[in-house]
């Protein structure tokens, strides 16, 4: 069968019908191009697509960061930026420890911080800061200043009380000397001279008595465990360990550790390296924490550790999305492939649809490269949008190719049938659906911006393509005879025509239908919680709740700034009367009070220290005999400590004391079995006698601080709070559930009360929505209004016009009351569902209309002639029903979403694509049925 | 009558200032706790903090003194010689001599937040099942108080026991001579016996005989109570709320004070019939305090 052959056939009704003269002209240019030059259109096409795609792979960034989402110069984001500009990039990731509360739960969670931290230290590339305590170091050498009054006042009786035995060991130096200092101070004896140099130390007779009274149960903690440590390192050395690295630093005290106020949670901060080239941002110094904590966990087993904070939900977030849509794009080819190998009859038409977009996909990118440089987070999905759109094109062209074809024309006439039928149809849908794209342009939100341009123009180029290169493989392969011989069986639906002979009827169930679910529609709500979106069961969504539901705190914080430290108290005062506020964190907090009264209290410590010599003396023998017997007296001592404290039920420092007595223990029983082994203790003699002179070094540069300022403060504590012109940054986190978008908006309806100018991540957020919001209603209503006018000017009748828009309004009817009975709400994620489904829906009706009005006149003449009894007995209801099947199917994969945003998008485009297509093939053929015999009647 | 004027105003004002200073009174006070590990040396500032204390809260102008004994000769001596306004006592002293020096229980202690105390007999865990087939030392720190001791866990006088009691200051160490087979038992109080199941010694003894439950040391009036007796009682009793006291509670080894005991004036009041509220029958006599 010679396709050739058929192109002379005259009674065909495609070859009667013909367009009217001013878009005739247009595609006749079209028309004629096809015709002389397929070769030179597809082999531009094709380069033109390989050029786009080689500048897109070079040159087109992909830029990750939320914050450019939202023109700069919108002022809330402009505060944002000049906040982090001024202060630094400060959004942490956050590795939540549970405690359960108990003093045991807390220490291991100290451990486990402590650990972390050591194996987060080991990629500084990746990790640029983790805060999890506030060490002695951390303070700089105000260190001591830090503490409360009554606080100065013990440690100042403490080092008092100590000096004269400090001052005894340093002049003798041994590790013998040592130990008996310790017995002694274990056994509740007092210095020798304790009496008669206290005015050399500086105190009063009343201090100096208190002085052993305010020995604080922790430190006795704390001097158990150092000297455990020392004891423990005594026996190791005896039996031929050498001791690594320093045995005691006062820097790296215990500090304090970043408990939640219950005690129940540990929260470690943990700032990440980011880049914004890459899509997931943190995706390696992510890698690189989840790794760690989970190493750490093995070590932990009994405690439970997760990772949140907003980089961690983001890139989650990411992650999940990235797998949701990697699955639904696999299910949309399967199943589209399926459908248009069922529908299109072999594999090269859906091929040649498939190729064409690619095509146009190619272009796009190159598009994006030359006018925006790069792709951000909301654009990067325009090439999914277009294949959801663009495909549509395609599928009309080959349609009414294959039916003109079927019909007995050959490949010459059905291509050009097919550019003349549905050429106005599709250039008038892609129109209406680049409205929908251009209608975000100049707005605010620059993420959607910037997703209008690149995919509205995507669009045109879809179309172009579908247009031009499309037809001309047609063309080519109709000719080389490349399609199969056969020809598809699904091309019309002729037995849906019977459906409606009685149109009234129909009209009317469907009304009916549409009254009885209309409180559906008042049940459809805004939805902004942004953690609702996010996948259940998400480590950082679950950890994200645990610490708003145990701590009532939140990983994110507002931020207020201020010129002077009397304006950040003011600020903090007002701020901590706010209920909404939890926790207010500034400067301030790391500047002392009183620190006059303390440093004079540290002055008088300072001179107890005073006569303790800076060095040791340069020669101190080594006594074994000696040795052994402050070992003796220190075990003795620790026996009576321990007889003490089993008495009181001092069930924790008793077991301190009992470790010590292991320890010392087996040293003595080593230098009882091997007493030549006691030299090996010169070397361990050595280091401590370093390290204690070292301490008493910091000790004294602790001791001699005056004063705490914003200017003397370490860099890393300073550069938290203090910006690079000065100014102070007070950060304010929310009490409650922040991401309960009311409390979120009376949370900064507070704060702004406060600070009109308040700024940071929930302002960003709070404002972002509203603004994205704000700017999908204004594009869902432009884009009908510009859908309305190009309808208009397309066909200069408002008859017309409702009729286009008609089926699109009644599914957006059903689709909402649908929504309202399946609890189905819009939210941020799935809002962007609705252009679509405008652009989407107008094509259907553009498509019904124009195919009406071809079939009309002939429906009027020879209503009984074959092949001309309605619409469905037409390839266009076919060709629109698969239309919104595919766009059924490209988003229906989206229904088995882990990411809940994504899955209620599906859902919305699912729902709202069936609505689209029920209400183009059961509302508009019946009314237009009604109104051909209206219009019927009036000519009688 | 001029004169007498005067002289009947001297004198009423003598009894003025006389019942205004015996009102304010002496508050010295002695802690006596028999077996205690340590030395009064090492105790001197915790006694010293807690009458600094006291003496704020009562408001007194006079210095207070605190004295620790954790000897029993010595205490002795010293409620012979200068008995103070009011002690801590331990439970045996108070059984023993609560008649000799007129004391009355005004609170008492709470340690480990404990309002009573329980006596446990330990013995090893090869031991028979009967603490009468015990035979050798038998060690506690509550033991220097014999007699009140063996009555309270016995039922039955120490001379009348199949074992020998024994004073110590070193319970933990008596529990390992205990678990070497060095000597019988020991008895341990409810925080000593707390504290030993959470070591790896408790793993290897059992108990063998317990005592029913015990006031545990109770505050003492020693003579007369006057108005400061309900107000140091109060301010003992408000410690627990109060954050400057926390501290020194804990080097009080109690947590807080609660109020008087009412089986402590039992015991003192029925002593001549009954021992600790015990009918310990005819046989018993030797238990019932002279």
């Amino acid at each position: 069968m010679d396709n050739g052959q058929k192109s002379g056939t005259s009674n065909s009704q495609d070859r009667m019908k013909q367009p009217p003269q001013k878009r005739a002209s247009v595609l006749n240019l079209l028309w004629r191009l096809v015709r002389h030059y397929p070769g030179l259109i597809i082999i531009s096409g094709l380069g033109l697509a390989l050029i786009s795609a080689l500048v897109s792979v070079f040159f087109l960034h992909l830029n990750s960061n939320q914050d450019s989402l939202v023109s700069p110069s919108v002022p809330f984001q402009k505060r944002y930026l000049e906040h982090l500009e001024n202060f630094g990039d400060q959004e942490y990731l956050f590795a939540v420890i549970q405690t359960d509360g108990t003093e045991e739960g807390k220490k291991r969670a100290t451990e486990f911080a402590e650990r972390l931290n050591a194996r987060l230290q080991r990629q500084p590339d990746l990790i640029q800061a983790v805060y999890y305590r506030i060490s002695p170091q951390d303070l700089g050498d105000g260190a001591l200043l830090f503490a409360s009054p009554e606080e100065a006042l013990k440690l100042t009786r403490m080092i008092s009380f100590l000096a004269p035995f400090v001052d005894r060991w340093v002049r003798d130096g041994s590790l013998a000397g040592f130990f008996s200092m310790v017995a002694e101070l274990l056994g509740g004896r007092k210095t020798e001279d304790g009496g008669r140099r206290t005015e050399d130390r500086g105190l009063t007779t009343e201090d100096n008595e208190r002085g052993s009274v305010d020995m604080d149960p922790a430190f006795l903690g704390q001097a158990l465990g150092f000297l455990e440590g020392l004891l423990g390192n005594m026996d190791e050395t005896l039996s031929g360990k050498k001791p690594d690295g320093s045995l005691f630093d006062l820097t790296q005290g215990r500090g304090e550790y970043f408990f939640t106020a219950s005690g129940r949670l540990l929260v470690i901060r943990i700032l990440p390296t980011k880049d914004f080239g890459a899509l997931d941002v943190v995706g390696k110094p992510l890698a690189a924490v989840r790794e760690a904590l989970e190493t750490t966990c093995a070590d932990f087993p009994d405690l439970a550790v997760g990772l949140t904070g907003r980089p961690a939900l983001q890139a989650d977030e990411m992650e999940t999305t990235d797998r949701d849509m990697t699955r639904a794009a696999v299910i949309a080819v399967l199943f589209v492939g399926v459908l248009f190998t069922i529908v299109l009859h072999g594999w090269l038409r859906p091929f040649l649809v498939l190729l064409s977009l690619a095509m146009a996909g190619a272009w796009s990118f190159g598009f994006a490269t030359v006018t925006v440089g790069e792709l951000n987070l909301l654009s990067v999905v325009f090439a999914l949008v277009l294949v959801g759109i663009g495909v549509d094109f395609g599928i009309h062209v080959v349609m009414r190719y294959v039916e003109a074809h079927g019909k007995g024309l050959g490949v010459e006439d059905a291509v050009r049938a097919s550019l003349f039928r549905t050429g106005p149809g599709v250039i008038l849908g892609a129109i209406t659906s680049v409205c929908a794209f251009y209608s975000v342009l100049g707005s605010d939100f620059i993420g959607l911006a910037q997703l209008g341009l690149i995919g509205g123009t995507g669009v045109l180029f879809c179309l172009v393509s579908m247009m031009f290169v499309l037809p001309a493989m047609l063309l080519l392969a109709g000719k080389k005879n490349l399609f199969p011989s056969s020809m598809p069986r699904i091309m019309a639906m002729p037995l849906l025509e019977r459906f409606f002979k009685r149109p009234k009827r129909v009209l009317g169930i469907l009304l009916a239908i549409t009254l009885l679910a209309l409180p559906g529609l008042f049940k459809v709500r805004f939805d902004y919680n942004l953690l609702e979106l996010q996948a259940r069961g998400l480590e950082s969504v679950e950890y994200e709740r645990i610490l708003i539901e145990t701590a009532d705190e939140s990983t994110w914080y507002a931020i207020i700034s201020a010129k002077t430290l009397k304006q950040v108290k003011n600020l903090t005062k007002k701020l901590m009367a706010i209920p909404s506020v939890g926790r207010v964190e500034s400067v301030i907090d790391f500047i002392p009070s009183g620190q006059e009264e303390k440093s004079a209290q540290y002055r008088k410590a300072a001179m107890a220290l005073e006569s303790v010599p800076d060095q040791l003396p340069s020669e101190h023998p080594f006594n074994a005999e000696k040795l052994k017997a402050a070992l003796l007296r220190l075990s003795e001592s620790l026996e009576n400590l321990e007889e003490k404290l089993f008495v009181a039920g001092a069930r924790q420092a008793l077991a301190l004391v009992g470790k010590n007595l292991v320890a010392l223990d087996s040293a003595l029983e080593q230098l009882k079995r091997y007493p030549e082994r006691v030299s090996r203790l010169e070397q361990l003699e050595a280091t401590m006698g370093r390290d204690i002179i070292t301490s008493l070094e910091q000790l004294k540069r602790w001791l001699g601080a005056k004063s705490v300022t914003p200017e003397n403060l370490p860099p890393g504590l300073r550069d938290l709070y203090v910006g690079k012109d000065g100014r102070y940054q007070i950060k304010i986190s929310p009490k409650g559930d922040i991401w309960d978008f009311d409390a979120l908006g009376h949370f900064l309806a507070d704060l702004r009360k406060v600070d009109p100018h308040v700024s940071g991540v929930p302002v960003g957020v709070y404002e972002s929505a509203r603004l994205m919001h704000r700017t999908f209603l204004q594009a869902a209503a432009l884009t009908i209004l510009l859908v309305s006018l190009i309808l208009w000017i397309y066909a200069r009748s408002v008859r017309y016009v409702i009729l286009t828009i008609l089926p699109l309004s009644i599914s957006m009817l059903w689709l909402l009351e649908l929504m309202g009975w399946l609890g189905l709400h819009f939210n941020l994620a799935n809002f962007f569902a609705i252009p679509i489904l405008i652009a989407i829906g107008v094509d259907g009706g553009v498509h019904f209309l124009a195919r009406w009005r071809e079939i009309e006149p002939m429906l009027a003449d020879r209503p009984t002639q074959s092949g001309v009894g309605g619409l469905f007995f037409t390839g266009t209801p076919t060709a629109v029903a698969l239309s919104f099947t595919t766009t059924m199917i490209g988003f229906g994969g989206l229904l088995f979403a882990q990411h809940r945003g994504l899955a209620s998008l599906g859902a919305i485009m699912v729902l709202g694509s069936l609505m689209g297509m029920l209400a183009c093939l059961f509302v508009l053929p019946p009314i237009l049925k009604l109104m051909g015999h209206f219009t019927k009647g009036e000519k009688n | 009558m001029k004169k007498n004027g005067v002289i009947i105003l001297f004198f009423t004002m003598l009894l003025w200032v006389v019942s205004g200073y015996a009102e304010a009174g002496n508050l010295d006070f002695a802690v006596i706790q028999p077996g205690q590990p340590g030395t009064e040396a090492e105790a001197r500032p915790v006694m010293d903090a807690f009458a600094h204390y006291i003496q704020q809260k009562m408001g007194s102008d006079e210095a207070i003194k605190g004295h620790y004994f954790n000897q029993l000769a010595l205490a002795s001596a010293f409620l012979e010689s200068s008995p103070p306004a009011w002690g801590i006592v331990q439970l045996g002293v108070y059984v023993q001599h609560a008649t000799d020096f007129q004391m009355t229980p005004m609170a008492t202690t709470r340690p480990g937040g404990l309002a009573k105390d329980v006596w446990r007999l330990m013995a090893r865990k090869d031991a028979g099942s009967d603490w009468k087939s015990l035979n050798g030392k038998i060690r506690g720190n509550m033991l220097f108080e014999k007699k009140a001791t063996a009555c309270l866990l016995f039922g039955l006088p120490p001379d009348r026991l199949p074992f020998t009691l024994e004073g110590t200051f070193r319970p933990l160490r008596s529990l390992r001579s205990l678990v070497k087979g060095k000597i019988a038992g020991v008895v341990l109080n409810r925080v000593q016996y707390e504290t030993v199941k959470t070591m790896s010694i408790g793993k290897k003894i059992k108990v063998m005989q317990i005592s029913r439950e015990l006031p545990t040391s109770p505050v003492v009036w020693f003579g007369d109570e006057n108005d400061s007796t309900k107000k140091l009682a109060g301010v003992l009793q408000g410690m627990k709320e109060d954050a400057n006291a926390v501290k020194l509670l804990t080097l009080l080894q109690t947590d807080g004070f609660g109020p008087a005991d009412p089986d402590l004036l039992q015991f003192r009041s029925s002593r001549r019939s009954h021992f600790g509220g015990v009918d310990l029958g005819e046989k018993n006599d030797a238990c019932f305090i002279p």
